[in-house]
Order: structure tokens, then sequence, then C-alpha cells
């Protein structure tokens, strides 16, 4: 899909398939932007490897930037019309979810129905960034979802998906951070 | 350069530091260079004990380059993030403000806790990296610390355990030699002294 995509605008792209943990064995380069998609971290055991691995592959002067999902949208769960806490917010390790469907496709039918989470806080992430010399440079929350996370969530004339009357929790967050060596400023 | 006898006091280096203040505001910016194990970072502590609500001392080891992070290619010193060094202490504390860095952490290979460097006294940067060209205008004072090689490898390796004799003979010597040869930090220095037994 990726490689369509790319020759359909006609945008040259190189696309590489890695365990992330492997990929500075798998690639040599340097990089003005490393991103972090949506969706990323929960797949993710460690995060500290996972700050080096952007520190290695930043270019001098280059940034990080990630847009997920808020860990503290992982904690409700709605009972009725309500929303409870009813899970942790902390790391308690892997997560263990067995299902059918998948949130690319709902209705599919999945031949391993196991899979494995993890649950990062918002302080995990933001240590390993500086634990790999990044520093940040904003934070942002944002009160709505890039997807339907709760069943009482509406799609929005802007696009994204919110809890109606419920502006005060956060779903999602994005930050950026930049590298503190410049040797192309020299 | 003045040539001195080498066995300069700590007591007299810190005097002629107090008298080689370049700018009313901010600190009196100092190096202490010379190469791996010298004892730079001994003679910048006895300085420090001789004032220690007036001197900080800012090591150059906290600038380490993580494993994770490449090096710069062909760079001499390149195993230190001089640039750092500069942005987040050098530069600050020459427009009169304070300092603050990121050390790194040698026993986790990963970057650690966070220091302020106070914007007024006397600050000195330990380390052969110190006074390399590109910073060498930043001080009002660099010294270097002469010590036989034989000398400084022995203590070296009683410093940083036998484990580390491989890196101090294929990366840190070399790496020193040809910084030493090629950007003579030596010819650079206001004063130079005779390394001081570690205790």
């Amino acid at each position: 899909l990726a490689r369509q995509l790319s020759d359909e605008l006609d945008i040259p792209a190189e696309f590489i398939c890695s365990n992330l943990y492997e990929l500075p064995q798998a690639l040599e380069a340097e990089f003005d932007v490393v991103f972090t998609s949506y969706g990323v971290l929960p797949w993710l055991p460690d995060l500290v490897e996972w700050g080096k691995i952007i520190a290695r592959f930043l270019a001098p002067g280059g940034y990080f930037y990630i847009a997920e999902q808020h860990p503290l949208s992982s904690v409700f769960s709605e009972c009725g019309t309500e929303l409870v806490a009813s899970e942790t917010y902390f790391d308690v390790g892997p997560i263990k979810e067995t299902s059918d469907g998948y949130y690319a496709d709902r209705s599919a039918i999945l031949r391993n129905k196991t899979s494995y989470e993890w649950q990062h806080p918002l302080s995990d992430i933001i240590n390993a960034l500086i634990r790999a010399g990044l520093r940040v440079e904003f934070l942002h929350e944002f009160p709505f979802s890039l997807s339907q996370h709760l069943p009482s969530m509406v799609k929005g004339e802007d696009g994204w998906w919110h809890v109606p009357g419920r502006e005060d929790l956060p779903f999602l967050f994005s930050l950026k951070a930049s590298r503190q060596d410049h040797p192309l400023l020299a | 350069v003045s040539q001195s006898t080498g066995r300069t006091s700590a007591l007299e280096l810190l005097e002629r530091i107090r008298r080689a203040r370049r700018d009313e505001s901010g600190p009196i910016l100092v190096a202490v260079a010379g190469a791996g194990a010298a004892g730079k970072s001994t003679l910048a502590r006895a300085i420090q004990q001789l004032a220690p609500n007036e001197v900080t001392v800012i090591e150059f080891d906290d600038f380490y380059r993580p494993s994770f992070s490449q090096l710069p290619d062909g760079e001499l010193g390149a195993r230190f993030e001089w640039r750092r060094l500069r942005e987040q202490v050098l530069e600050p504390l020459r427009a009169g403000r304070a300092g603050h860095y990121q050390r790194y952490d040698w026993d986790k290979d990963e970057m650690g806790a966070w220091v302020n460097v106070p914007a007024h006294g006397i600050a000195i940067v330990e380390g052969i990296y110190s006074s390399r060209t590109e910073l060498s205008h930043f001080y009002d004072f660099v010294i270097w610390v002469d010590t036989p090689a034989d000398l400084r490898l022995r203590r070296g390796i009683e410093r940083d355990g036998v484990a580390a004799r491989e890196r101090w003979l294929k990366e840190w010597i070399p790496d020193e030699e040809a910084f030493i040869a090629q950007d003579d930090p030596v010819g650079r220095a206001d004063v130079r002294v005779f390394g001081l037994p570690a205790n």
C-alpha cells in the first residue's frame, strides 16, 4: 500500500520492514525528522531503547515528533453512560489481549487471536527521550481521539472523535523534541 | 604563552585566574586541559577546595557521546560532544546567564541528570578537549597539565579498572595523540603545570 502511494504521488521513498529494536543493524542513515505515529507505543516493551534509537537516527539539528493516543485515555471504559477508570495508568508489564477482529478491519478473522500490549504512562515516554539526550520542545494534549476509542464517541465536523460533553479528558497528545548536539552548525 | 616553572601551586593558579577576568559580568571561564589521567580533575578540585563557594567545576567527561549516538565523520575528539558544551554551558555563561547541562551516565550509557552552573564566580571546564580551537575564545585562562605518558596510562587503569585498558589503548590515547598533534592545545595554554599525584 505504501509503495503504491509512493508511486502514485511520484515521491520516491524507501520502505524498510524491520523489528524496531533491530533497526540499527538494518539501516545506516540519519534523518532530519523521526516520527512515531499513532498506535506505535502500545506495541513496544522497552521505551528507553526506543528513545536511544530515535537519537541514533536523528541527524544533527533534526527533530523528533510523535502524535499518539494519550496514556490516560486507556484508563477509561464505559459503563452505561458513565466513564469509569477501570484500567491501570502505569506500566504493569505485558497486557494480554484476546480478540477477533483488528483495528484496521474489525470483521477480520485472525489466525492468532492473542496479542500483547504495554501501557506506558506519560512520564515513561518523556523520561525515555530525556535519557536519550533529547530536549522536549513542546507537549500538547487534546480532548479528542483519532478513532472511535470509546463506544459513545461521535465524529465531529472537525474530523476528530469526541465523547459528547467530555472535553475535560485528554485522548491524544503530541510532542516535539530535538537533538542537543549539532555537528552541522559548527 | 607564559612558561611557568611547572610546580605552580593551586593557590597561585587561583590568584592568576582571578586576575584574568575579562568581563565585569558573568563568571571567569577557565579550561584545565591535558591528556587523559594527567591529573586535570585533581588540579581543578584542588583549586575549587580553596574557594568552594566561588569555583564550579564542569567535567568534559559529562559530554561523552553515548554509544547510541553516531560519531561525526573524521572529527578530532569526536567521542565528546563539544558543541553541547558550547550551547549548554559556555555560550550562556559568556552572556552572563546560568549554564544548564545534561550529564552523560557512564554506567548506564545514556543521558542522566541535569546540572546548573551559576553565572558568577569561576567556572572551570576540565578535559583534554576543553580548550580545543572551536572553544578556546570563550576562556579567560587556559591551563595545560603535563604528565608523562607511562604514568598517565598507569593512573588511568588504576582509576577506570583493567577492563578499560583496551579502550585507553585503542580509542582514547590514539584520539588524544591525534588531537594534540593537529590542534596544538599545548601551545594555546596560558600556563603549563605538572600533574599532581592523585592524593
